[in-house]
C-alpha cells in the first residue's frame, strides 16, 4: 500500500517537473496575455513619447495644438497637477 | 492553455493559499463610503447586476452611524468623506429618511471633517421635494439615462415593461428648475454601438457637461454582455472613436468620463515602477480605498459590485459586520485574507503581462471574478472596452495633436 502511495507520489512530482520544463522551453505555451511589447509601438513607450513632447514644446505652441476642449490648457502643460480634481471620487464606474 | 489548468488544478499550491497572509498595501485614506440604504429598485432593467433588487430592507439609522464610526475611528478620513449612497434605487426610500440619515452622518462626524454625498438615481421619483432637500442639503446627484429614448427604452423598463425614458426626462427637467447639477451615466450595450452620433447629439441638446459610459458588463446576477465576441470589440472600437471625434468637434462642453479618465491617465503615468506603486492608483485592489455596507450592515472592499454576491467560497464577499467588527479585526478575517491575497496576485500578474498596466493599476477585481472565475486572473471583456479602447483613443489623438509619429492603429491586444 506504502509502495502504490510512494509511486504515484514519485509520478505526481516526475509529471509537474515536466510540464515545468516544457512551459519554459516553449514562451507562449500556455500563455493567456502576450509579454509586454518592448517595440516603438507598446503603450508604454507611446506615452513616454507624449510627455516628452508636451514638457518639450514651447507653452504657446502647446496651447494651439492641445484646442479648448480639452479644457484648461495649462493642465495639460502641468500634468503633474492633475491629481488635484475634486469629485472624481464620486463619478467613478459602478 | 489545458495543460496549464490541469497543473493548477491538480497541484496543490505551497504553501496552501488559505496561509498566505495578504502583504499588499492597505489604503491610506478612505476614497469612498459606498452605502447601499436598500438593494429595492423600482424598475427592472435587462442588464441589472443586482442579484436582490425586489428585497425591500432598509438601513437602519444605527447601522449607517456605525458604518460612518468604523471609518472615522480607524483614521481612514483625512478630510472629507464621501458618501455614495448606491445600489437598487436610493430615492425609492423617502426623502424623510435621508434627511435623517444625513444629519445621523454628521453628529457621528461632529463637524471634523467634509462630508460629501452623492446620489446616484433613475430620476424617475424626484419630484419638487427631492429638489428641496438637495437645495437645503447639497447631493452630488447623477442620472442614469442611455441617450435617446429608443436606446434608453430597450433596456430600462419598468417591472411591468413599460418604458422609463419619460419620466426620467421630467426627473431631469425638475432639477434644472431648480439649479441642481446633475452627471449622467449611460450604459453601452450592443444596441448602442451604431448610434454613437445620436447618443453625443441627445446629451449635446440636453446640456449634459459631465457624461460617463457604463459598459454592459458580465457581472452578478447579468451572466451574459451583448458585448462580447469580436464583432462587437470592433464595433466598440468604432464607437469610442466616433465618440472622441465629435466631442472634439462639439462647440458644447461635454466632458467625457472615460477619455477625462485616459487622458488623466497618460498624463501622470510615470512609467516603469514598482508594480505595487503604480497600483496605488486604482482604487479598486487598494483594500478599503472603497469601503462598500448593504443595508443589513455587512462590509466589504475592493469593487463594490462584490458586495451581496452569493459566494460559499468568498462568504458572500462579506469581511465584517458594521457595530460588531472594527477594520482591524476584518483585515484578519480568513475571507478578507483570501480575497485580498488573490487580487494582488492578479494585479502582479498584470503587472507582468499587460502592456496598459501602468495606466490601469492591475484591472477591476469584480470584472475578473465575474468573466473569468478568479481574482488572480488578468485581462477581462471589461479591461478590453472600457479601458484599453478610450486610453488608445486618447493616446492616438494626443499623437496627433502633438504630430508625433503615426503609431500602430488602435486595437486593444492584451
Amino acid at each position: 500500500m506504502r509502495i502504490k502511495f510512494w509511486l504515484r507520489s514519485c509520478l505526481h512530482k516526475l509529471g509537474v517537473v515536466g510540464a515545468s520544463l516544457l512551459l519554459y522551453v516553449t514562451p507562449s505555451f500556455g500563455r493567456s496575455t502576450q509579454p509586454v511589447a518592448p517595440g516603438l509601438n507598446s503603450i508604454p513607450k507611446r506615452i513616454a513619447a507624449v510627455q516628452n513632447a508636451i514638457k518639450t514644446t514651447d507653452t504657446e505652441i502647446l496651447k494651439g495644438k492641445l484646442c479648448a476642449q480639452w479644457g484648461n490648457w495649462a493642465n495639460w502643460a502641468n500634468w503633474n497637477n492633475w491629481n488635484n480634481w475634486n469629485n472624481w471620487a464620486n463619478w467613478r464606474n459602478f | 492553455m489545458r495543460l496549464k489548468a490541469l497543473l493548477k488544478k491538480f497541484v496543490a499550491p505551497w504553501p496552501p493559499r488559505s496561509a498566505v497572509a495578504y502583504s499588499g498595501p492597505f489604503a491610506q485614506s478612505l476614497e469612498i463610503l459606498v452605502l447601499q440604504p436598500t438593494p429595492f429598485c423600482n424598475i427592472d432593467c435587462d442588464y441589472c447586476y443586482l442579484p436582490n433588487r425586489s428585497a425591500t430592507q432598509r438601513m437602519s439609522l444605527d447601522t449607517i452611524r456605525s458604518a460612518v464610526g468604523m471609518v472615522l475611528d480607524a483614521g481612514l478620513v483625512d478630510s472629507r468623506l464621501c458618501i455614495v449612497w448606491h445600489a437598487g434605487e436610493p430615492l425609492v426610500l423617502p426623502v424623510s429618511y435621508y434627511a435623517e440619515a444625513f444629519a445621523a452622518v454628521e453628529q457621528t462626524v461632529q463637524g471634523k471633517f467634509e462630508i460629501a454625498h452623492s446620489i446616484q438615481t433613475n430620476g424617475m421619483l424626484i419630484d419638487e421635494a427631492w429638489c428641496e432637500f438637495f437645495q437645503r442639503q447639497p447631493v452630488r446627484i447623477g442620472l442614469s439615462i442611455d441617450g435617446p429614448a429608443f436606446l434608453h427604452d430597450w433596456h430600462r423598463k419598468t417591472r411591468q415593461g413599460k418604458p422609463t425614458h419619460a419620466q426620467t426626462l421630467r426627473g431631469a427637467k425638475i432639477l434644472r428648475e431648480f439649479g441642481i447639477p446633475f452627471h449622467v451615466i449611460a450604459v453601452i450595450s450592443a444596441d448602442s454601438l451604431d448610434h454613437a452620433e445620436a447618443i453625443f447629439r441627445f446629451f449635446e441638446e440636453l446640456g449634459i457637461a459631465e457624461l460617463g459610459f457604463n459598459v454592459e458588463e458580465l457581472e452578478g446576477d447579468h451572466a451574459s454582455s451583448s458585448l462580447e465576441g469580436k464583432t462587437a470589440a470592433q464595433r466598440i472600437e468604432k464607437f469610442w472613436q466616433q465618440l472622441y471625434e465629435l466631442s472634439e468637434a462639439s462647440s458644447a462642453k461635454v466632458e467625457i468620463r472615460e477619455f477625462r479618465r485616459a487622458a488623466k491617465a497618460i498624463l501622470t503615468s510615470q512609467g516603469e515602477r514598482p508594480w505595487q506603486e503604480t497600483a496605488q492608483q486604482n482604487d479598486q485592489v487598494i483594500p478599503f480605498r472603497i469601503l462598500s455596507v448593504d443595508c443589513h450592515g455587512r462590509v466589504s472592499t475592493f469593487s463594490p459590485e462584490l458586495l451581496g454576491i452569493p459566494s460559499a467560497r468568498y462568504n458572500d464577499f462579506t469581511f465584517g459586520q458594521v457595530g460588531k467588527d472594527d477594520l482591524q479585526t476584518i483585515r484578519t478575517s480568513d475571507t478578507f485574507q483570501r480575497v485580498a491575497t488573490e487580487v494582488q496576485r492578479g494585479v502582479e500578474s498584470c503587472a507582468k503581462t499587460c502592456e496598459f498596466f501602468t495606466v490601469c493599476g492591475g484591472g477591476a477585481p469584480s470584472n475578473k471574478y465575474f468573466e473569468n472565475g478568479s481574482f488572480t486572473s488578468t485581462t477581462t471583456m471589461y479591461c478590453r472596452t472600457a479601458i484599453q479602447l478610450p486610453i488608445q483613443v486618447v493616446l492616438s489623438g494626443l499623437e496627433r495633436k502633438l504630430d508625433l509619429p503615426k503609431r500602430s492603429v488602435a486595437g486593444a491586444t492584451n
